[in-house]
């Protein structure tokens, strides 16, 4: 059996670092337990770590206060714990039609649970948007705008910086779910309010863990109420974050892994990551012109993408692509619509959506070579091998 | 004669490991220590210092939400 070439990294990033790995075997081997919970060493090693973890994150963001980082499932659950824990009923939010229904769905539940107004702000036709579209979608009752940083479909990045500008002193929640260990997330620079970020995909740390930031100036209410290890006397939810935000126990094998892979992600390596997955991305671009059949979505020049590429073939649909590519070639890839659905009709491949190729700084030239050669084949002699 | 201890109480972990660090930084000796149950019914760590040392712990902490209890007869009497 060949080996696969896994280009869906968007969705997860394979293979975890035997770093990461390595990492969280040795916390669930030595540490295992939750901080804050018991007033063994063990606890306090696992207090410390997770600190130290929350510290790391600020730095990432350029924040000063680690306490208003919280730990959560995923971007999804980042995402939800803003959404539902700083909207109140009849706000009115701005987002864009670029959003993950990691946003779009809780924002459609506060339509009927909330009498929330939301409008849907349309990008341009190379998938980026304009930085006045999405001010002039805002109104007097505008609560909140919802952003994107990178398209999980395109790839565009966002101009976030451009329209913190254009819509303040609106907050700004940033979905950074793909641009996180990509991209540089400097809140002062971005002028944003909150960010939402996952473990799993670009920073290269395991599933199951994500991150919240929140400004100290807006008020949430949590999620969920419970545990925190902190003012147990008391019947009501402490007020304090991080442990207002993060009831029960944490995932502490998570947190491991996490924490080994910010030790990794550091600004010169992200930059050169960057670097390879967009040379990696413009190489895949080049290798399919002459392929004419085959239409490429999104920003043209790759300083607008972060690793990903959406395609589509005038011959085939995109998951008899994606299943002759893992078939007859090993090349992994994601088909259909990728969990955003509006951002598919704003490019005009809704309801069946693109291949999505989506490339980590593992992803070697050979690989992309030979993802260009299945791709030409295929529109050769046809799919069925 | 025994040692006198001086106890630091947070309201969440994360300031406990905060503080803890900001001691060590200026080489004041502490230990996270289970809560007394006579100072919180609450679960979780507490900083344990020398009383003696009090003074210079308060001076690196700061103004901040954390109290000092201390144990002389082990009635863990507010500071």
């Amino acid at each position: 059996m060949p080996p696969i070439i896994y280009l869906d990294h968007a969705a997860t990033a394979w293979p975890t670092a035997p770093a990461v790995i390595d990492a969280m075997a040795q916390g669930m081997r030595d540490i295992g337990v939750a901080p804050g919970r018991s007033g063994h060493r063990l606890a306090a090693q696992a207090a410390r770590l997770t600190y130290h973890t929350r510290c790391t994150l600020a730095q990432w963001l350029n924040v000063t206060e680690p306490r208003r980082i919280v730990f959560c499932a995923g971007a999804t659950a980042a995402l939800n714990s803003a959404l539902w824990g700083y909207l109140r009923p009849k706000d009115h939010v701005v987002c864009t039609q670029l959003e993950h229904n990691a946003v779009l769905r809780p924002l459609h539940a506060l339509t009927q649970r909330r009498a929330l107004t939301v409008t849907r702000v349309a990008p341009n036709p190379d998938g980026r948007l304009e930085p006045n579209a999405v001010a002039n979608a805002c109104t007097p009752t505008t609560r909140l705008v919802v952003l994107t940083h990178a398209s999980n479909v395109s790839g565009a990045i966002q101009p976030i910086a451009a329209i913190a500008r254009a819509v303040a002193p609106i907050p700004v929640l940033l979905d950074a779910a793909q641009s996180a260990g990509l991209l540089e997330i400097d809140v002062p620079t971005l002028g944003v309010h909150m960010v939402a970020l996952s473990g799993h995909k670009a920073i290269g740390g395991p599933a199951g863990i994500g991150v919240l930031w929140a400004a100290p100036s807006l008020q949430l209410q949590p999620l969920i109420q419970g545990g925190t290890g902190s003012a147990s006397e008391h019947d009501h939810q402490p007020e304090l974050w991080p442990d207002a935000m993060e009831s029960g126990t944490p995932n502490m094998p998570g947190i491991f892994g996490l924490a080994a892979a910010l030790s990794e992600a550091t600004p010169p390596r992200r930059a050169a990551h960057l670097d390879w997955v967009r040379a990696r991305i413009e190489q895949l671009r080049r290798g399919l012109q002459t392929l004419p059949t085959v239409h490429w979505w999104g920003p043209t020049d790759t300083t607008h993408r972060v690793g990903i590429a959406s395609l589509t073939s005038a011959r085939f649909s995109p998951s008899e692509l994606a299943f002759y590519l893992d078939r007859e070639h090993h090349i992994l890839t994601r088909p259909g619509l990728h969990c955003a659905p509006l951002a598919h009709r704003a490019l005009g491949t809704f309801p069946h959506g693109t291949l999505r190729v989506s490339v980590a700084p593992t992803t070697t030239e050979a690989e992309i070579d030979a993802l260009i050669a299945a791709l030409h084949q295929a529109h050769t002699t046809g799919c069925d091998g | 004669m025994r040692r006198v201890n001086a106890y630091l109480v947070f309201p969440s972990i994360h300031d406990v490991v905060a503080a803890e660090l900001r001691l060590q930084q200026q080489a004041i000796d502490c230990d996270m220590v289970p809560t007394p149950r006579a100072i919180s019914s609450s679960c979780g760590m507490v900083l344990c210092l020398r009383l003696d040392d009090l003074s210079a712990a308060a001076a690196a902490l700061g103004a901040g939400p954390w109290r000092a209890f201390y144990d002389a007869n082990l009635d863990f009497r507010p500071l």
